[in-house]
C-alpha cells in the first residue's frame, strides 16, 4: 500500500471503522514506513487531545430559564387557540364566557389523564383475567377492612360509594344513560365497560388513586327561573356550591314569548356527586347526561414524590449553608440553588392543590333550555 | 426508545411540559455540550441550546416514533448551532476560512516547516484553551463532525444521520478535519511555544 492511500485511511483506522483486511495492510505499512507512523501518531493525539476535553456542565440558571420559555411557549399557543374559539363564540352565542386563563392548563392534563387512564385500562385489559382481579381486589378488601367480615360483594360496594366511582354494574340505580367515558363526549352505551373500568379502578386503588370526576346534564325544563333555583336549593343543601352561571334570552319562534337558555357550572363534594347528578335531571327532561373520569393518580404521585425530594433537597441544602465555611462565592451559588429549588417545591405545590381541588369538588356542567310547553318547540 | 421514553413523549406532545423536562433530563447536557464547542463561549451556548430545547418542543407533533429520538433531537440542535454560526460568520469581517479555503473550494493549508506536531505540545498545559481556540478556525462542516465523533462519542452511523449526510462524506469529513485541526495546532503551537 503507498503513503498517500494510507494516509487517506488512517483516520478511520484509528476509529476501527476499517475491515480486517484493511487493518492488516495498514499495520504491516506503520510497522514499516516512518513517516506515516508519525502522521498516525499525530492523528492519534488530536483525537486524544479532543477526547480529553471535560464535558461541562449546564449553567446556573439553564433549567429555570428554559422552564420559563416552556411556559411562555404553552401561553402563546393557548392564547391562539382561546382567541379562536372566542371568534367561534361570538359568532355562535354572544353570551358564553371565555374560559379562564389558568396557570394550570386544564383542556392540556385531562387529555393528559385521559390518556393515561387509557393506557391503564389497556395495560391492564391486557394482563388481567377476572380470576387474577379478584385476587388483587380481595388484598384491598382485606385491608380495608381487615375487622369486618363482610362479604366480597359487599366490601367491594363500600369501597366503591366511598370513592364514589361512578359505573356500578351489578346495580345501576340510575336509570339514565350512565356511561364510563374518558374523553367526555360520545354516548355509546356499552354495558361491558363500566364493569371493566371497575376492575381497572381497583387496580389502580394500590397506587392510591387520584380520579378527577366530572358530570354533565343537559335538560328541558318548562320554567327556567324554577328549574335554577330548585337546583341550586339542592346542591347548597348537599354541601356544594354554583361556581358560575350565565343565562341568555331567545325568541320563540313568531310568538312573544322568550324562552331562557343557560349554563350552571357546580362543584359539589365527591360523595354527593352521584346524588346530585339524579336530583338535577328530575328538573326536567334529560336531553343528555355523562359523567368522565379521568385518572390522574400517576401525574398525582409523580408531582408528590419529585415534591418530597425536592423538600429533602431543601433541607440539604439549608444544613451545607449552614455547616459550610466557605467563601462568599460559593455560598452565593448555594443561595442561588436554594432559591431555585423553594421555586419548584411551590409550583408542585400550587399543581397538587389544583388536582386535589378538583378531585374532592368535582365539576357538574348543567345546560337548561326553556321548552316552550304549548308549542312543544324545542331549539 | 424505551417505553418510558414513549410516555413522556406522548405526555409533552399534549404539552405536558413537566414531562418533557424529564424526557430532555440527559439530553440537555449534551446539547449544551455540542453548543459550547460549536460556538465557543458559554452564554451564546446557552441561548442557543435552550432555543433548540425549545424548538424540539415545538416540533414534538412532527416527531413520528419510526426513527429514533436521540437523532431527531440531535438534529434539530446540531442544525441550530450550524445556522447561529453562519449567522455570525455574516457578522464577523474577517473570515476565517479564506484562511484555507482554495478557488475549487477544497481547503489548503500552508505547509510549515514542521511537519509534525511537537513534541512539547504534550507538555503544554494550556492545551485545552489551544484545543478550543484551534477548533474554533475548523471550518464548521468539519467542526460538526469532530465534536460529535472525537467530543461527544457518537458513532459514525449516528453522525450520518443526525447531520443527513452519506456515511462516505462522514469518513472523509472526520478525516480531513483531523488533519486540519493538526495543522492549525502546529501553527499555533510555534507562537506559543515562541512566548
Amino acid at each position: 500500500m503507498r503513503c498517500e492511500e494510507v494516509r487517506e485511511i488512517l483516520s478511520l483506522y484509528i476509529d476501527n471503522e476499517l475491515n480486517e483486511e484493511e487493518s492488516s495492510e495498514i499495520e504491516k505499512h506503520l510497522e514499516t514506513c516512518e513517516e506515516c507512523n508519525r502522521e498516525y501518531e499525530d492523528l492519534l493525539t488530536i483525537k486524544k487531545l479532543l477526547t480529553e476535553i471535560p464535558q461541562v456542565q449546564l449553567p446556573d440558571n439553564f433549567k429555570q430559564d428554559l422552564h420559563k420559555k416552556l411556559v411562555e411557549c404553552i401561553s402563546e399557543e393557548s392564547n391562539e387557540i382561546e382567541e379562536n374559539n372566542a371568534i367561534i363564540d361570538s359568532r355562535e352565542k354572544p353570551n358564553k364566557t371565555l374560559a379562564r386563563k389558568k396557570k394550570f392548563n386544564w383542556k392540556v392534563m385531562s387529555g393528559v389523564a385521559a390518556a393515561v387512564f387509557l393506557m391503564v385500562v389497556s395495560a391492564a385489559s391486557l394482563m388481567n383475567n377476572n380470576l387474577k382481579m379478584d385476587d388483587m381486589s380481595r388484598m384491598e378488601m382485606e385491608k380495608a377492612a381487615p375487622e369486618n367480615n363482610m362479604s366480597y360483594k359487599m366490601a367491594k360496594e363500600e369501597i366503591r360509594r366511598s370513592e364514589g366511582i361512578s359505573g356500578e354494574a351489578p346495580q345501576n340505580d340510575n336509570g339514565n344513560a350512565d356511561e364510563i367515558n374518558t374523553y367526555g363526549f360520545g354516548t355509546s352505551k356499552v354495558q361491558e365497560a363500566p364493569r371493566m373500568t371497575q376492575n381497572i379502578k381497583l387496580n389502580t386503588e394500590s397506587i392510591d388513586s387520584k380520579i378527577i370526576l366530572n358530570g354533565y346534564v343537559n335538560l328541558g325544563v318548562e320554567n327556567y327561573d324554577l328549574a335554577y333555583k330548585n337546583i341550586e336549593k339542592s346542591v347548597v343543601s348537599r354541601g356544594g356550591y354554583v361556581q358560575r352561571s350565565n343565562v341568555a334570552k331567545k325568541q320563540a319562534g313568531e310568538s312573544n314569548k322568550y324562552l331562557k337558555t343557560g349554563n350552571i357550572t357546580i362543584r359539589i363534594p365527591r360523595n354527593e356527586f352521584k346524588n346530585t347528578l339524579s336530583e338535577i335531571g328530575n328538573n326536567g327532561t334529560v336531553i343528555d347526561q355523562r359523567e368522565t373520569t379521568n385518572d390522574v393518580s400517576i401525574l398525582y404521585n409523580d408531582a408528590s414524590n419529585k415534591l418530597s425530594n425536592l423538600e429533602n433537597d431543601e433541607s440539604n441544602i439549608i444544613k451545607s449553608l449552614d455547616e459550610e465555611e466557605s467563601d462568599e462565592n460559593s455560598k452565593l451559588e448555594t443561595q442561588k440553588e436554594l432559591a431555585r429549588v423553594r421555586e419548584e417545591i411551590d409550583d408542585l405545590k400550587s399543581s397538587i392543590g389544583q388536582w386535589n381541588n378538583l378531585i374532592k369538588l368535582p365539576v357538574i356542567d348543567v345546560t337548561l333550555k326553556e321548552v316552550d310547553k304549548d308549542t312543544k318547540e324545542q331549539d | 426508545m424505551c417505553d418510558l421514553e414513549k410516555i413522556l413523549i406522548e405526555k409533552s406532545k399534549n404539552g405536558d411540559i413537566q414531562s418533557f423536562e424529564k424526557l430532555i433530563e440527559k439530553y440537555q447536557v449534551v446539547a449544551f455540550n455540542i453548543a459550547y464547542k460549536m460556538i465557543g463561549n458559554k452564554e451564546d451556548a446557552s441561548d442557543i441550546a435552550q432555543e433548540a430545547l425549545i424548538k424540539v418542543f415545538k416540533s414534538l407533533k412532527n416527531f413520528r416514533g419510526d426513527s429514533s429520538f436521540s437523532t431527531w433531537f440531535y438534529r434539530i440542535v446540531t442544525n441550530k448551532c450550524i445556522d447561529e454560526i453562519r449567522k455570525m460568520k455574516k457578522v464577523k469581517v474577517y473570515s476565517l476560512d479564506k484562511e484555507f479555503e482554495t478557488d475549487d473550494g477544497s481547503y489548503n493549508i500552508e505547509i510549515s516547516d514542521n511537519k509534525y506536531l511537537p513534541d512539547r505540545l504534550y507538555e503544554i498545559k494550556e492545551k485545552k484553551e489551544l484545543i478550543q481556540a484551534a477548533l474554533k478556525r475548523v471550518p464548521e462542516k468539519y467542526r460538526t463532525v469532530l465534536i460529535l465523533r472525537d467530543m461527544q462519542g457518537f458513532a459514525y452511523e449516528e453522525i450520518s444521520e443526525i447531520t443527513n449526510n452519506p456515511l462516505g462524506t462522514i469518513k472523509s469529513r472526520i478525516s480531513r478535519g483531523r488533519s486540519l485541526l493538526k495543522e492549525i495546532l502546529i501553527k499555533d503551537s510555534e507562537l506559543f511555544l515562541e512566548n
